[in-house]
């Protein structure tokens, strides 16, 4: 439906549309809405980052992009439209499981998840892992195969790589499976890098570490990378656009800086305000949101927002759901009541 | 070391002198070496009365483990407990708890008492919410039939927990709310001190405000002391009064909050608070990557287990280890040069 802003980078046409994208759950309880309108585009060398707490649908949102959702998830609406060069293919219409959709995966758009034993075999070593990637997308020479795996392990610093490709996934530490996952979704120069809490499970000198690595790697590959993270600190640090999701749709979207600096929707400021490194002094209590996010079922004609929202208005807020609109530009927000600043 | 019986004006509450906790690491059939991880190797701190003291590190750094022996979960290898408390006849006394058998502990359990990462694992799914929070009465024999009840139902108030949801199992809770739960459950005995091993990182950052909150508030109706083990260092921050920072088994620092994070005097601790995401994106800092990883605690270098991947180190690093000392008042630090650095904090 609404596209979100342009790139920094001006008229460049986005690598990535998504445009209303639908994923629903059906369960015995019912249909459970877990992306329910979802749109935004991704430029190269660009990331965006998709940020929102847990149920939201950030993580089904990247699932559905490479259709991995699992039954009993649906995609059962939307395009996802990739921008190659010269083609451009809708992604929702491909078979899930067809070769076509195989072809894009690991080589034009590949993911990294937040635990790396769910998407490391335990029972290969983290070489026969990398080289099967790279004999299926980019050479079928065993030789040159094994050239590119120990590039890319040495690319994202992982020591003794000569040793450690012929390692198992458990006997590596938390950070290096991690860094192997990395180098096993970049062996094939992907154009679209989806990120999924890459770090959260690891220590902050490691994240520090991984951090720097993506965003040389996307300097390197001119990557179009797509972040998702509930972390605020990293989003300020990888993102160049983000986008904020609560019950499925995307509440705001805008620059980094529009963002943290003027939020327009009370669900991102809240979001700001509870961050305790704010706080100066202990013994001062933290700005929170009350209650908890609901479950995205069942959910009635209204701001999915509305029952922790200290701004709602009874009547204007239960009554429809609003729409995405542009109020600044390239600044998106989805509110019948948005806050206005002073700045 | 320090030698005076307050720290900033308060009561001593708990005292950990040399502390060890080493885990042998089982043989092999044809493998001769048999290690240990030093899990903890010779950690020394107080906690006063109603103070909460964060402790920080990565993996392997033994945080937790170090919270279980202060609760005894653990029987620790070495050092001494040290408990101040004021016995029947009004006086002050001191115990170590660290030497006291399990029957000579029991008395001393209800004072200690802990929260757990998560929320998910650490409630039986087969106990109501009153089982739950009501266990650790029964077991100290501190209360029982209606009192024990009403007990239970004021507890769950004071942590925000809807006391018609008595009878209900864990799985009907969120996360936020099984948090509450445990929280409950560690208050159920009046302890004077409570370990919260990362008791916010499973949680959502808006609940995660709730819960520092209702921390915040429950210290300062019950005069609780918090150990807050936890590796998110802008939580540490804000619920704080002193940070200590360990590193593979040991203490590598400890100051008032205000002290170690913007003058850090260790370099371990230099680089950890350059890591941190900082959420504000004009934020512009020369970030300190570190080389290597975390050594393996079964096998630390030699020296200072810090120094192959200390941005400073020289030969003396290498060879010798660093005594822990006073580098500055009331700041402690174990490295041969805390003296001689100027090192970057967050301001």
């Amino acid at each position: 439906m609404t596209h979100l802003p342009e790139s920094s980078s001006g008229s460049e046409r986005p690598l990535l549309d998504v445009m209303d994208l639908k994923t629903y759950f059906y369960v015995d309880e019912g249909v459970l809405q877990a992306v329910d309108g979802v749109s935004f585009s991704v430029y190269r060398e660009e990331t965006l980052g998709l940020i929102g707490e847990s149920g939201c649908g950030k993580s089904v949102t990247a699932l559905s992009i490479l259709r991995i959702v699992s039954s009993p998830g649906r995609l059962i609406g939307g395009k996802i439209l990739l921008h190659l060069d010269g083609d451009t293919i809708d992604l929702a219409q491909l078979n899930p499981s067809g070769s076509e959709i195989r072809n894009i995966r690991g080589k034009e758009i590949s993911m990294v998840f937040q635990e790396p034993m769910t998407s490391l075999s335990p029972v290969h070593t983290i070489g026969e892992q990398i080289r099967e990637a790279i004999l299926l997308h980019r050479t079928k020479d065993r030789h040159a195969a094994q050239d590119i795996a120990l590039d890319m392990l040495s690319r994202v610093r992982i020591a003794n790589p000569a040793q450690r490709i012929n390692d198992f996934p458990h006997q590596l530490s938390g950070g290096m499976r991690q860094r192997a996952m990395i180098a096993m979704a970049l062996s094939c120069h992907p154009k679209l890098f989806i990120a999924d809490e890459p770090t959260t499970a690891l220590d902050v000198t490691v994240q520090a570490q991984i951090l720097d690595l993506i965003k040389e790697l996307q300097a390197q590959f001119h990557m179009a990378v797509l972040y998702i993270t509930h972390d605020l600190g990293v989003i300020a640090e990888m993102c160049h656009r983000v986008a904020v999701m609560y019950l499925g749709k995307i509440v705001e979207a805008g620059s980094v800086r529009d963002i943290f600096y003027r939020p327009l929707h009370p669900y991102t400021f809240l979001m700001l305000k509870s961050r305790p490194e704010l706080t100066r002094g202990t013994g001062k209590r933290l700005e929170s949101i009350e209650g908890t996010v609901p479950v995205p079922l069942d959910l009635p004609p209204q701001c999915g927002f509305y029952d922790r929202c200290p701004e709602a208005v009874e009547g204007r807020c239960n009554t429809a759901v609003p729409e995405l609109i542009e109020k600044a530009d390239g600044h998106w927000v989805r509110c019948f009541r948005i806050l206005t600043y002073q700045r | 070391m320090e030698t005076a019986e307050r720290i900033n004006n308060v009561d001593v509450i708990l005292e950990l002198r040399n502390l060890k906790k080493y885990f042998r690491i089982r043989t092999a059939l044809f493998r001769r070496e048999a290690g240990y991880v030093k899990a903890v190797d010779d950690v020394s701190f107080k906690i006063g009365r109603g103070e909460t003291l964060g402790l920080v590190g990565e993996t392997g750094c033994g945080k937790t483990t170090l919270g279980r022996c202060v609760v005894r979960l653990y029987k620790p290898l070495a050092g001494q407990i040290l408990y101040h408390y004021e016995n029947d006849n009004g006086q002050d006394v001191e115990i170590d708890l660290a030497e006291l058998s399990a029957s000579e502990l029991r008395p001393f359990r209800r004072d200690f008492q802990m929260i757990f990462q998560d929320p998910y694992s650490s409630l039986n799914p087969r106990r109501t919410v009153f089982d739950t929070i009501s266990e650790p009465m029964k077991a100290s024999e501190s209360a029982s039939g209606k009192e024990l009840e009403d007990r239970v139902i004021h507890l769950m108030e004071a942590v925000g927990l809807e006391t018609r949801y008595l009878r209900r199992y864990p799985h009907a809770f969120s996360g936020g709310q099984r948090q509450r739960i445990g929280i409950a459950r560690s208050l159920a005995t009046n302890p004077r001190l409570v370990v919260a091993d990362e008791p916010v990182s499973a949680l959502d950052v808006s609940i995660q405000a709730q819960i520092l909150n209702l921390l915040g508030d429950l210290q300062d109706e019950f005069g609780l002391s918090y150990l807050f083990i936890a590796h998110n260092l802008s939580v540490v921050k804000y619920v704080s009064d002193r940070v200590a920072v360990m590193y593979v088994g040991r203490l590598v620092e400890l100051a008032s909050t205000e002290d170690l994070y913007a003058n850090p005097k260790h370099p371990y601790t230099e680089a950890l608070l350059s890591a941190v995401p900082i959420s504000d994106p004009d934020f512009v800092r020369e970030r300190i990557i570190l080389k290597g990883e975390i050594p393996d605690p079964s096998n630390p270098p030699s020296g200072c287990y810090f120094h192959p991947r200390c941005p400073y180190a020289e030969e003396l690093c290498e060879k010798e280890l660093p005594s822990w000392e006073e580098v500055a008042p009331e700041h402690f630090a174990a490295c041969h040069f805390a003296r001689e650095f100027d090192l970057r904090g967050i301001s």
